[in-house]
């Protein structure tokens, strides 16, 4: 199946520190959202809001296809 | 002593005299800096229940013992008094130049009272202090105000504070300004400035004090600028400025729209900050001695209006409020919202958000054109809001309603206005929205200003243990402050309760010590804790620790809920608007309220946490315990 990932904001100009910049991308049927987050180099220790299909998602998510994933930078008080 | 002057000027207006204390190091190792020299003078020198538009309300400007030296993000300074748009505590911060100007001019604070009958300005020089007549800029806007205040003084490298026409005016929202583009920006102090017809005060300073480490302090700023340039986020701070959350945020769910009914907004492209780089900005600058250099300017030429560079640009507060908040998409409308407001000083979220209440009381029938004087108030009509910004400041018919803030609107309006008022003790909510991270919402209750986004760290940096590498806030900052696991920023329980209370003593020491939260942990990474220790230790020459700062930001947050509590602000203060407790309709979090009960029983713990009693209020043996015995009586009658 077919997953569409999404760099939000700047990130979509700067990539993540992997150097990915985000795209389409063929997963097995299955495959939870963590699990595609370490296939783009995104752990789940990096610092970056999950969004899919414009909602909150956790981890343990499964992925289906045609699901846009959004990796959204973290922003707090005073916007930095 | 090192690192501070040991003066304290007092201004009486009325008598048209000064004086200058120098209190022991005791007082100034006690209180160290802005929020807590000011906390300081109000609790013990205003009497409760003052009008804050009257003779006895107090002004008081304030600096530290970091102001004024080479480090970046020292150059901020304090403004204390009470508030008219919430009868409690009012505190605002800004940077600028100002700060570092005025300490240099030979003072730590400046003590403002009573009022004078006609218009007057201060001029402050290398400790010189002259009360002069201000009737040729009374009226004028900040601008016109500057240039001629500079050439009445002879010297272009003097530095003015001054309030604009909205402080004049009394608008209770109305703000203080320096450089004209870096404000002293909410709770509406630029009002109790103009309330006592002080329009300015201009200061050019020659004199540092002395620092008990130079080549510490050196070694430290060239450090620390570096850690800065290397810091992951400082690029795109540099570039976008406070504008860059704009889309992720929109994108997290977590932008305010349509007065706080959503958390998405599908203009949001409009408002970016990406926007503003490809159409109206000019450059960024910076403050004093900064290496960071976020701050925004713009310009504009139309056939519909213009924009002047010398306001600056607007904030990522501005554009969620007149953006997102009242469903305006035009990147070039939300500049000249903030220009006006700028020019006249009045605090851009809170006039955003009094509108936006005027905006949705418009659609729902509880205002018509009768009221608004013939204007189509309703959400997205920027011509409709641009007028309104230029009436609340004038208060020039509707605008007279406007002028007193969201809260007081829609009481006068009656009905279920006050459900459209998006504020807290009076004071407006600023453009993040709280359902998508549960202690910030928190933080709006309890905060003693009022609806404050910088009163703690907001809690989705800390949901997760980030690696310290990538991340720009991780977890392992705050460690040092005994959080040592993740805690779900959709979460009440003691865990969040203990990170709030931890962060809110940092973010109260950040406003004691008059630094910059783009420069030190919780906000910027590289720019550690124990860093700030060592500045202060090479700045004062002290023997402290981050044991000490944080009492500094403890005694500091203890001290406003000391002056709140004497207002009369209690338990039914510390209370979310009633929509936070609705779903809200779109967005990540679409469907996400604040759950009541757990939320009531949030804040009952947070006041166990802080030593306080169940009607918030601290107890003896917790002011004992922080070395302000003397606050015991203010708040106990039967103690002395």
């Amino acid at each position: 199946m077919k997953i569409r990932i999404r760099l939000a904001g700047f990130l979509a100009q700067s990539g993540l520190p992997s150097g990915y910049k985000g795209g389409e991308l063929e997963v097995v049927d299955g495959t939870t959202l963590g699990q595609l987050l370490e296939q783009i180099q995104a752990l789940d220790r990096s610092p970056w809001l999950i969004v899919v299909n414009g909602k909150s998602a956790s981890a343990d998510r499964v992925l289906e296809d045609g699901d846009v994933v959004q990796l959204v930078p973290r922003i707090g008080g005073g916007c930095s | 002593m090192k690192g501070y002057n040991g003066r304290i000027l007092r201004v009486d207006l009325t008598a048209g005299t000064h004086e200058v204390k120098t209190p022991d190091t005791s007082f100034y190792r006690r209180f160290a800096g802005g929020r807590n020299f000011g906390a300081y003078y109000l609790l013990n020198e205003v009497p409760p229940g003052v009008d804050p538009l009257g003779p006895q309300n107090k002004l008081i400007f304030a600096v530290s013992m970091l102001t004024g030296t080479s480090l970046s993000g020292q150059s901020r300074s304090s403004v204390i008094g009470k508030s008219p748009l919430t009868g409690g505590w009012g505190e605002a911060e800004a940077g600028g130049f100002w700060p570092a100007e005025f300490k240099a001019a030979g003072f730590d604070a400046l003590i403002i009272e009573g009022i004078t009958s006609e218009p007057c300005c201060l001029w402050i020089r290398d400790g010189a202090v002259e009360i002069r007549p201000g009737h040729e800029i009374w009226g004028l806007p900040t601008k016109e105000a500057e240039g001629k205040l500079k050439e009445a003084v002879g010297d272009p490298k003097a530095r003015v504070a001054q309030c604009g026409i909205a402080g004049e005016n009394r608008v209770c929202y109305a703000n203080i300004v320096n450089d004209l583009s870096h404000f002293y920006g909410r709770a509406g102090l630029g009002a109790v400035m103009g309330s006592k017809r002080l329009r300015a005060i201009v200061v050019r300073g020659t004199r540092r004090p002395e620092v008990a480490d130079p080549n510490t302090v050196h070694k430290l700023t060239l450090a620390y600028n570096k850690a800065i340039d290397e810091h992951p986020a400082l690029p795109i701070h540099r570039r976008l400025g406070t504008a860059k959350g704009v889309l992720p945020l929109n994108e997290a769910g977590l932008l305010p729209t349509q007065n706080f009914r959503k958390g998405r907004f599908e203009g949001a492209e409009g408002i970016s900050g990406e926007q503003m780089e490809k159409t109206i900005l000019v450059r960024n600058s910076g403050c004093y001695s900064c290496a960071v250099r976020c701050k925004r300017v713009v310009a504009y030429q139309g056939l519909e209006f213009s924009i002047d560079p010398a306001y600056g640009g607007p904030e990522y507060e501005t554009l969620g409020a007149f953006g997102s908040g009242c469903l305006i998409d035009d990147m070039k409308v939300e500049a000249k919202a903030n220009e006006l407001c700028n020019k006249y000083c009045m605090d851009t979220i809170s006039c955003a958000l009094t509108i936006a209440c005027a905006m949705e009381c418009y659609e729902n029938g509880l205002l018509t054109r009768d009221d608004t004087d013939g204007l189509d108030l309703r959400f997205g009509n920027a011509k409709a809001l641009l007028a309104c910004v230029e009436k609340a400041a004038h208060r020039e018919g509707f605008g007279d309603r406007l002028a007193e803030g969201s809260r007081r609107l829609a009481e006068g309006i009656g009905g279920e206005a006050i459900r459209f008022a998006m504020q807290v003790k009076g004071q407006e909510l600023p453009s993040h929205e709280p359902r998508g991270k549960w202690g910030v919402a928190l933080g709006y209750a309890v905060s003693p200003t009022g609806a404050d986004h910088l009163n703690a760290a907001h809690d989705p940096w800390f949901e997760i243990d980030a690696d310290p590498i990538t991340a720009w806030i991780s977890l392992d900052d705050i460690r040092p402050l005994g959080i040592v696991a993740p805690v779900p920023a959709l979460s009440l329980g003691p865990d969040k309760v203990r990170l709030f209370t931890a962060l809110q003593d940092v973010w109260s020491l950040i406003n004691v010590i008059d630094f910059c939260l783009f420069c030190m942990v919780p906000e910027f990474s590289r720019y550690q804790l124990r860093e700030v220790v060592e500045a202060v230790e090479a700045v004062t020459g002290w023997n402290t620790s981050l044991r000490e700062l944080l009492l500094w930001g403890e005694r500091g947050v203890n001290l406003a809920r000391a002056f709140n509590v004497r207002e009369g602000v209690g338990p039914s203060d510390d209370v979310l608007p009633e929509r936070l407790h609705e779903p809200v309709e779109s967005g990540a979090f679409e469907g996400t309220a604040i759950p009541r009960k757990e939320f009531a029983e949030a804040v009952a713990l947070y006041y166990q946490m802080r030593g306080w009693d169940k009607d918030g209020r601290p107890t003896p043996a917790k002011l004992h315990a922080l070395d302000l015995g003397w606050v015991v009586p203010l708040l106990y009658e039967d103690t002395d």
